[in-house]
């Protein structure tokens, strides 16, 4: 294994998040019975014909843009015939020659980066399901929009190809062009792998994994056929250039039955779409609305916050919720309290409540108002809570909502130093403690009036009322 | 025998639109006629005779209740066999759609009856459009109502036949490499050709999608001019559709008495060995009569035309072996079991389904295609197909028509070229050119061979110009009666 | 047909013949076949001046004055279920019902 150099690369099929198919007017919504979203172009019924859709083609420009490809002015759909019966027409329209993106990079951390060899858009093929009556056709899934990216073979370790596919998916999901989502289908991934000696000049013969479901996978899947091409070339053998399935419960690759050795699929440009063409203007418009790419957003977050990599990371997973983060710190000025607040109070809030950030009850200026009023110390971070909550139910800003609850601080030790008694004297065990040296004693005591007033009392101030009263 | 039983189609929808004549009445009457002569002729598959007469009596009802009726009232019409039809089996010449009943009509098909016409019934072809005779149907040929042993011409050979035996006042067809010129030739009757993408495409049955056109046959320049302009105009549900505006195709018409100043280009290339006699004489007589009505002729050159031949037939066949992929019986179509495997059950349906020619075409098709061969065949004949354009462009510059004829031969007899293919393929090398260079064609009865049989001088114009092939032939026909003969019944 | 340089030479022979007709799912008879080679070996015997034409310094030619019209993002009705359907003659539980496919 020592000599060997692992070459891998990665092609990646990704749905676009559009309304309706990329050649059809049928919407691309939650599946339900079968062949229930299928238009007559999906059918390919005798006379009808493509239509492809602007919003498929926008995304799939800033897909190509969000990974610095280089966007052709003009490009063509093409024809590749086959025979299957998950493909109405008997061929798929995608493109070949001139695909509508060449080049582009995906990073995989650390400065490192694959290279893209190109981009191009397709539609996806219908579903196969098989029983013992013969297999089912559902044509539900034929049509929809798939752009497909190519990975250069610059991958040298299965760890990289899961960089590579994390960072795609963050990238992609980022700017609103796919869900990403392997379980659910709208991103898989076929893995090309080969072995060479480190000296040689050429690479070896490769292999396609196939059956990939989850990004783990595919690390899994190549560490496999890592060791085991190295096994077989190290016994003298040859590696078969062919498809293997890769099944997880075992954890191996297994080759498919053999299909046509290298299918001839005929390409042509399909007669029935005249090129795609994309000015200037509309190129510059999609860069415009991709707005910051999550690495430079994380750059920015890291230098102008201060913010550690774990809430990092947190924050600019999702563009709007970052979005709502940097309007909470531009309302209360503090960034790291921001973040606490954002990632914990108001995460839990939006999966109690089933919610996008979008659609969030409390705008971010008003929390961030909380926030600066806590930071002045006129609430404590309990009561901040309390009117955290109101001001979710009711909508109410942050100042009324205290008001209404009359959660102001309660610093008077006039006010306060009843209520220390009185917890002393409810406490004897706790003051023996005290008085003991056992100071976590104090916290006990210290509860009991956050309790008598309902969070209100300014710890500091009871703290020192209680060592006072202590004699400590 | 000369006069039409048919008034012209604008006169006839005017007088429909105002209650003169009843839609009723014209389309029994055209129907009586087909039940007497189309036994003989077979020009349809089949006869909607029921619906034809609802659709009339519709028509004669709204009428009655106050409604504006369209411009092609009353008007009765054929459609090819590969135009769908809401509800109708489209068929197109195939047993492999032998049973298909269309879930929804084609754009002009919609058009024509929001024009108020009536389709009597869908007219015979060579299957999928495959052929110059009409012999290749899997329902039987099509027979030339001017000589019944002879073939109509192909592949829209019944929708001619249908409008030359006075069936039906005008009829819909499709033209890849000549269906609706050469059979209109071979039939007497006149057909046009328009501007790839002037007609919309979605819900013709496709052959080869980069040539297809649909086509309109009449019995005059005047009945095509009406039927087109109800028709003609961009699509959204075809991105090769045109998006031009339409020309006023009848305001076209009255705008000419004579074709004073009109430069006609002739190419000399196009006289060869194949060329009839009889049909040379002809349509030399028909320029000579178009110079004596003002035009001016050039000779005009077309460098390439001699290579218009295998360019189509590679591209028609490349394109049709993919448009054809989709009849594999599972989702319509004819179905075969064969051995009860997949590869077994494709296999068996589609060489079941389809035709000898067409079974050939596709061979021939997946061969120009064919890794290793696809640039030397698919690849070259695309680059000549653009050199051909050129050379359209380059005779444009000097003229404003080309004239030639529109077939080599007029109607040969029945079986006479089915052993020799490229005798059959030849057919078509006066009207291949234009159809690569997508440019509007229309031919025109132009006089008759001594045994009686009908020739066609083709014009051809630059893209988008319909209007000036329609108004040339109309200031012709004003002035010359051979339009008008009519075959004994 | 002579031989392209750095083409293989084409070998137009039956087992040609039945290479292409399985590749686009044709099947035909002893006789059929026999037809098929030598019409495609005369067609293409006369497509052969193709060869010859001078294609010159020109490009494609393609006139691309207008690209592909792009559609609004916006749903229409679909077929149901039972229209999809309505043309199949093999058909189950809504789908379309065709030999098992071997997968793998």
């Amino acid at each position: 294994m020592n000599d060997f150099v692992t070459v891998i690369g990665l092609e990646v099929h990704v749905q676009l998040r559009t309304a309706t198919k990329l050649f059809s007017p049928a919407p691309v919504a939650a599946l339900g019975e079968p062949n229930t979203r299928v238009h007559a172009i999906d059918l390919g019924l005798p006379g009808v014909l493509p239509l492809p859709n602007a919003q498929a083609v926008l995304l799939a420009v800033r897909a190509a843009l969000a990974l610095g490809g280089e966007v052709q002015r003009s490009s063509r759909f093409a024809r590749k015939n086959y025979f299957y019966p998950d493909l109405p027409k008997g061929y798929q329209i995608s493109q070949y020659e001139q695909p509508f993106c060449r080049g582009g990079t995906v990073p995989l951390g650390d400065g490192r980066s694959c290279r893209l060899e190109r981009i191009h858009l397709e539609e996806d093929a219908g579903k196969l399901i098989h029983t013992t009556a013969g297999s089912l056709v559902d044509l539900n899934r034929a049509g929809v929009p798939l752009v497909e990216i190519v990975g250069m073979p610059d991958l040298r370790r299965p760890e990289d190809a899961h960089a590579f596919l994390v960072n795609l998916k963050s990238i992609l999901q980022f700017t609103g062009v796919s869900d990403c989502d392997m379980e659910l289908g709208s991103l898989r991934c076929d893995a090309n792998v080969s072995l060479m000696r480190a000296e040689a000049t050429q690479f070896g013969t490769k292999v396609e994994i196939k059956n990939l479901n989850s990004f783990k996978m595919v690390q899994r899947a190549l560490e496999y056929e890592q060791r085991r091409q190295s096994a077989v070339l190290a016994a003298g053998g040859t590696i078969a250039a062919e498809s293997r399935l890769w099944n997880d419960e075992q954890g191996e690759t297994r080759p498919m039955r053999s299909k046509e050795q290298a299918p001839d699929y005929r390409y042509f440009p399909d007669p029935d779409l005249p090129p795609l063409l994309l000015d200037d203007a509309f190129i510059a418009a999609q860069r415009a609305a991709l707005g910051e790419l999550p690495a430079a957003r994380r750059a920015r977050y890291r230098v102008s916050f201060g913010l550690p990599d774990y809430d990092i990371d947190l924050l600019t997973a999702d563009r709007a919720l970052g979005d709502y983060f940097e309007a909470v710190v531009a309302a209360a000025g503090e960034p790291k309290t921001a973040s606490n607040w954002v990632m914990t109070d108001v995460l839990q809030a939006l999966r109690e409540r089933q919610l996008e950030i979008a659609a969030f009850p409390v705008p971010p200026q008003r929390l961030g108002e909380l926030l600066a009023i806590l930071d002045h110390g006129a609430i404590t971070v309990a009561s901040a809570r309390t009117a955290f909550a109101r001001m979710l139910e009711r909508g109410e800003d942050a100042a009324a909502a205290i008001a209404a609850l009359g959660l102001e601080k309660i610093v008077d030790p006039q006010v306060l130093a009843p209520l220390v008694a009185a917890a002393i004297a409810a406490n004897p065990a706790a003051v023996a403690d005290v008085k003991a040296g056992k100071q976590r004693a104090l916290d006990a005591l210290k509860g009991h009036v956050m309790r008598a007033t309902v969070g209100k009392a300014d710890p500091a101030t009871v703290d020192a009322l209680l060592r006072a009263q202590l004699g400590q | 025998m000369t006069g039409p039983p048919f008034l012209p189609v604008a006169e006839l929808a005017a007088q429909v639109r105002t209650g003169e004549l009843r839609a009723v009445d014209v389309v029994t009457a055209a129907l009586a006629r087909c039940r007497t002569r189309d036994g003989d002729l077979h020009a349809f598959v089949e006869l909607t005779t029921e619906q034809a007469l609802r659709d009339a009596e519709a028509i004669d009802q709204r009428r009655q209740r106050g409604a504006i009726l369209g411009p092609l009232a009353g008007v009765p019409m054929a459609l090819k066999d590969n135009l769908l039809r809401q509800g109708m089996v489209a068929a197109s010449g195939s047993r492999m759609l032998e049973h298909f009943v269309a879930p929804y009509s084609a754009t002009v098909v919609e058009r024509i009856a929001a024009a108020d016409a009536v389709i009597l019934g869908r007219t015979n072809m060579d299957e999928f459009g495959m052929g110059s005779s009409t012999e290749h149907s899997a329902f039987g040929p099509t027979r030339n109502p001017w000589a019944r042993d002879c073939v109509p011409g192909g592949s829209s050979g019944g929708a001619a036949a249908a409008v030359a035996a006075d069936l039906v006042a005008a009829a819909l067809g499709s033209d890849t490499g000549g269906s609706v010129r050469q059979p209109a030739a071979l039939c007497g009757v006149t057909g046009l050709k328009p501007t790839y993408g002037r007609l919309s495409r979605h819900g013709l049955i496709a052959y080869a999608s980069s040539l297809d056109c649909i086509g309109v046959l009449g019995r005059s320049a005047a009945d095509v001019a009406a039927v087109l302009a109800a028709i003609a105009g961009g699509d959204d549900r075809d991105a090769t559709s045109l998006r031009a505006d339409v020309a006023d195709y009848g305001a076209a018409l009255a705008q000419r008495t004579d074709l004073r100043g009109l430069r006609i280009g002739v190419p000399w290339q196009l006289n060869g060995p194949g060329l009839d006699a009889e049909v040379a004489a002809a349509t030399g007589s028909a320029v000579e009569a178009l110079r004596q009505l003002g035009a001016v002729t050039v000779a005009c050159e077309l460098k390439r035309i001699q290579h218009a031949i295998p360019t189509y037939y590679l591209l028609a066949a490349a394109e049709a072996s993919s448009n054809l992929a989709r009849y594999d019986g599972i989702r319509f179509g004819l179905r075969r079991e064969g051995s009860g495997r997949l590869e077994s059950m494709y296999a068996a349906s589609r060489s079941a389904g389809f035709g000898a020619e067409v079974q050939l075409r596709i061979l021939l098709g997946t061969f120009a295609l064919r890794a290793g061969y696809h640039e030397e065949f698919y690849g070259r004949a695309t680059r000549v197909r653009a050199l051909l354009r050129q050379d359209f462009a380059r005779a444009f510059a000097d003229c404003e028509l080309i004239a030639c004829p529109t077939s080599p031969v007029p109607a040969f007899p029945l079986g006479s070229k089915l052993d020799d293919p490229l005798a059959m393929y030849l057919c078509d090398a006066l009207t291949v050119p234009m159809s690569l260079a997508g440019l509007p064609a229309l031919s025109l009865p132009c006089g008759f061979t001594a045994a009686g049989l009908p020739v066609g001088l083709q014009l051809t114009a630059p893209a988008l110009q319909e209007q000036l092939l329609l108004q040339t032939a109309h200031v012709y026909q004003q002035h010359t009666d051979f339009h008008r003969q009519r075959p004994a019944p | 047909m002579p031989g392209v340089p750095d083409k293989p030479e084409l070998e137009l022979d039956r087992a040609f013949v039945r290479a292409l007709s399985g590749l686009c799912r044709l099947h035909l008879t002893d006789a059929a076949e026999a037809s098929a080679q030598q019409r495609l070996a005369a067609v293409l015997q006369a497509f052969s001046a193709l060869r010859a034409v001078d294609l010159g310094q020109d490009g494609d030619g393609e006139n691309v004055a207008a690209g592909v019209p792009l559609r609004p993002d916006l749903p229409e009705p679909v077929l149901s279920q039972e229209q999809v359907l309505a043309n199949a003659s093999q058909k189950l539980g809504g789908a379309f019902l065709v030999p098992r496919v071997i997968e793998g």
